[in-house]
């Protein structure tokens, strides 16, 4: 990303005035976008189409609705290198697709992540950023602060403009048929008596396929700005733009002054006319003009007329249109015929009581209400948690680690018999690897068999006090014998003697690989000299 | 009174412990912070103390002069304080016809600079030198101060109107930054009671802590936790730490190479409060935060978020991989 090349008018706007530039941009590269992703939408709506035949038009519908992370990914392609002055034709946009689909987390989008508000303006930290886990949930949660509720509007109001045109359309075609058979239609479809028509399903599919392709790169092209603009706004590109247009100048300044000065002193030394080429050197244009901005016009007026223009604007018919609006009254609501006081009746006779039980009824609803709330907010620990899913999922799918510390943790990448391998090395004089791979097995064995989850940054300490209640006492001061005598090796690099190596020897049979030699013990035929597996 | 200078490892712990419980006497509760303040003396570095006043920050230090009889100066840090006040000044003296140096507070062993942040950037540079070259030079003559030498800056993270915040420099020069707590519940208790008992009028009461070591003994317990082994692996764990806080995101300026030196040598003083001769990745963890949460500085945006140093920085150790061989 090269922000010299950029195409658009980078300064700090509101997000109102985002959405608009990304409308621009859109108007401005029509073609460019519009021709691979009419290919694309039409092309995935045909075979749709094709796949789903009579009377279930409606799940090719659906279908082509839900792909719409999909053409997201296609515009904002097109969109970000138009931006940064790349011109992509439309086979290149096409042969981008596969890298598209697997690159850009279009799986997220396509499954949980489908119905997200903010999917537009997210778009561009998975697909340009590249980001993803906590990284991408941080930056997005920053990216977010200012302009996730207009980017939420946005795609509420792009989808309901989807809707009112192909209602529009929809519309506009019954204008075009005879009138009995539009009338027809509209009276079945009030008293659901519409027979099903091919026609009416492939119209409607069309026409949907068509708001879509057609509404589609100006939500992407808001999102996108406002994404843009929320990134100025944090990373200050305006300023470093115009830094960057001012270094420019120096250099230019810079390279054109001592030749500029060589021409002026030649020039009067000559008397003649004064050196016009120095000037228009350094009156080079140095910055690329930019292509895409809001509607503007190029004229800047002064206040004072722009206010007399702001109230001619006023003054028009469109902003100040009065309606008069009628509508029906019942005539009987304001004389209520009066009931002979004379006549007995059960309904007079209870309105009284009625009114007393529903306001007791309603009183005693609004307490229950309260109690309800109450008893809520008092056991909140307990249903409060349920919906901590994520977190909840997260628990319980711990799997061990295949690979820690840098080191193989799988239990099949061990000796089958640790101790008399660890001997070997001990007795080779290979202290140090002999007491690596016995805290490499301990450890193996506290992920594998103990289930103590543990992190890469965990030093030996941290893996002591997490073990801790998750085994055994033995066994953890087994571990913490272990650790001493392992930190010792390790970092003053002197080894314990053989009594206390042989005591670790023992004790690792004894105390800490105690379940193992159970489960052995199991699974085979008991050993009758009792002699000890590992 | 120990006049211990040639110590084995363990009695320089042994002592530390001694240490710890002669200004548990007069502090009370504050573990922590006389454990943190202990390993910058030890280390030979200077601390940075955070908290709201009336938490025992004076007391702390006189006690801790106490415990090994050294001098002790307390600097009350105004808008209108000179670099002059802080280091000293010559002063022509009309008997000699010469002039004479008269120095500052800093010649001592433990200079408590209160409110470090109320004097400007000039008079806060005038600590400069003495916090790292333990000298000062008045007149272009260098005078020495007394060792051990420690510098025991406070500031109060509160009241910021009329304050000069401290300079990166200056930051950079102190081993530790320490926070300083309320006490617990029980321990204020406690402090009440030993405070207001036989007292009037509520000067420090430090009679009871009694002096077990002098400032030779100090010397020798540097001397002996500069000596303490590094294995390299610990080396680069404590510089990737550091690295790491270069280019995390959530904080705008990373630490400096001094902040892998403090690591280092905190831990060292930490091994040696535990009477081990090497130091491991464990040591380097329990110093990190003190010794990097002034050397970084934290996004405007997550800043914004309500986010601390310190939760970054154990966002930091969280993730960087501890050294295995």
């Amino acid at each position: 990303m090269n922000l010299n090349e950029i195409t658009a008018n980078i300064r700090l706007r509101n997000p109102w005035e985002a959405i608009d530039l990304g409308f621009s941009m859109v108007q401005k590269w029509w073609l460019s976008i519009y021709l691979p992703l009419a290919l694309l939408t039409f092309g995935i709506a045909s075979v749709l189409y094709l796949i789903f035949p009579k009377g279930n038009v409606w799940i090719a519908s659906l279908i082509f609705w839900w792909l719409k992370p999909l053409y997201d990914r296609v515009i904002l392609h097109i969109l970000s290198h138009k931006l940064f002055n790349d011109e992509l034709s439309t086979w290149q946009v096409l042969k981008a697709l596969p890298s598209l689909i697997w690159n850009t987390g279009l799986f997220q989008s396509l499954t949980f992540r489908r119905f997200s508000l903010s999917r537009g303006f997210n778009l561009p930290i998975w697909q340009l950023e590249q980001l993803r886990g906590s990284r991408r949930s941080e930056r997005q949660s920053v990216l977010h602060q200012i302009a996730h509720t207009y980017a939420a509007w946005l795609t509420i109001v792009m989808v309901n403009i989807e809707i009112v045109i192909v209602i529009s359309l929809f519309g506009l075609f019954m204008l075009f048929l005879p009138e009995k058979t539009a009338n027809d239609f509209f009276v079945g479809m009030f008293s659901n008596k519409v027979e099903y028509e091919r026609w009416i399903d492939l119209l409607n599919y069309l026409f949907y396929v068509f708001a879509v392709t057609l509404i589609h790169p100006f939500y992407i092209g808001a999102s996108f700005a406002l994404y843009i603009n929320r990134r100025t706004q944090l990373e200050a590109w305006d300023i470093e733009l115009d830094f960057k247009k001012l270094a420019l100048r120096f250099e230019t300044l810079a390279r054109n002054l001592i030749p500029a000065l060589l021409c002026v002193f030649t020039l009067s030394l000559l008397s003649t006319s004064s050196p016009v080429a120095a000037d228009e050197a350094t009156n080079l244009d140095t910055t690329s003009e930019t292509q895409v901005t809001e509607f503007l016009s190029d004229e800047r007026l002064p206040a004072e007329s722009s206010k007399q223009v702001i109230k001619e604007t006023m003054l028009t018919k469109e902003l100040n249109d009065k309606q008069t609006v009628t509508y029906w009254v019942r005539k009987d609501t304001a004389k209520k015929p009066k009931n002979d006081p004379d006549k007995f009746s059960f309904a007079d006779f209870f309105e009284p009581f009625a009114k007393i039980m529903g306001f007791i009824i309603e009183f005693a609803l609004w307490i229950l209400v309260a109690i309800v709330l109450f008893l809520l907010f008092y056991f909140r620990d307990s249903w409060l948690h349920l919906f901590n899913i994520e977190r909840k999922a997260k628990k319980e799918s711990y799997q061990a680690p295949e690979v820690m510390f840098g080191m193989d943790v799988r239990p099949d990448s061990l000796p089958d018999d640790i101790i008399s391998e660890s001997r070997k090395l001990w007795d080779n004089k290979q202290h140090r690897e002999s007491l690596s791979l016995l805290y490499r097995g301990a450890l193996i064995r506290l992920i594998n068999i103990e289930h103590v989850q543990l992190k890469d940054s965990f030093t030996e300490g941290d893996v002591l006090k997490h073990s801790q209640k998750k085994i055994s006492e033995a066994k953890h001061l087994f571990l913490d014998n272990l650790t001493n005598n392992w930190k010792m090796i390790a970092y003053a690099h002197r080894h314990p003697t053989n009594e206390a190596m042989e005591q670790l020897f023992n004790t690792w049979v004894s105390d800490f690989a105690i379940e193992n030699v159970l489960s052995d013990l199991e699974s085979n035929t008991p050993k009758k000299d009792g002699s000890k597996d590992e | 009174m120990t006049e211990m200078t040639n110590m084995t490892l363990e009695q320089a712990s042994e002592l530390a412990q001694q240490l710890k419980t002669e200004i548990g006497k007069a502090v009370i509760g504050q573990k922590q912070v006389i454990h943190e303040t202990l390993i910058a003396l030890i280390a030979g570095g200077n601390v940075l103390i955070e908290g709201v006043p009336g938490l025992g920050k004076t007391l702390l230090v006189r006690a801790l002069a106490a415990t090994f009889s050294g001098q002790f100066n307390r600097i009350q840090f105004t808008p209108d304080l000179m670099p002059a006040d802080v280091t000293g000044h010559t002063l022509y003296d009309l008997d000699n016809k010469s002039f004479s140096v008269r120095k500052g507070p800093v010649f001592t062993n433990l200079l408590l600079a209160d409110e470090i942040n109320r004097a400007p950037a000039k008079t806060q540079s005038a600590l400069l030198e003495v916090m790292q070259e333990r000298q000062v030079t008045i007149e272009g003559e260098a005078h020495p101060v007394p060792l051990p030498f420690m510098t025991l800056a406070t500031q109060n993270p509160l009241e910021q109107e009329g304050t000069y915040p401290l300079p990166e420099a200056q930051l950079d020069r102190f081993l530790l930054k320490i926070y300083i707590n309320y006490p617990r519940d029980n321990e204020e208790s406690l402090m009440v009671a030993a405070v207001t008992n036989k007292q009037t009028g509520n000067q420090l009461n430090i009679s009871n802590v009694s002096a077990v070591a002098t400032p030779a003994t100090i010397q020798a317990m540097q001397a002996l936790a500069a000596d303490i082994e590094v294995d390299k692996s610990v080396i680069e764990y404590a510089v990737r730490i550091v690295q790491a806080t270069r280019d995390w995101q959530g904080l705008s300026i990373g630490s400096g190479p001094r902040g892998s030196i403090a690591l280092i040598s905190a831990a060292r003083a930490q091994a040696m409060l535990h009477a081990r001769d090497y130091i491991t990745p464990d040591d380097i963890k329990a110093i990190a935060l003190p010794a990097l949460r002034h050397r970084v500085a934290l996004a405007p945006e997550m800043e914004l978020e309500g986010y601390s140093t310190d939760q970054i920085l154990q966002g930091i150790l969280d993730k960087i991989e501890a050294p295995r061989q």
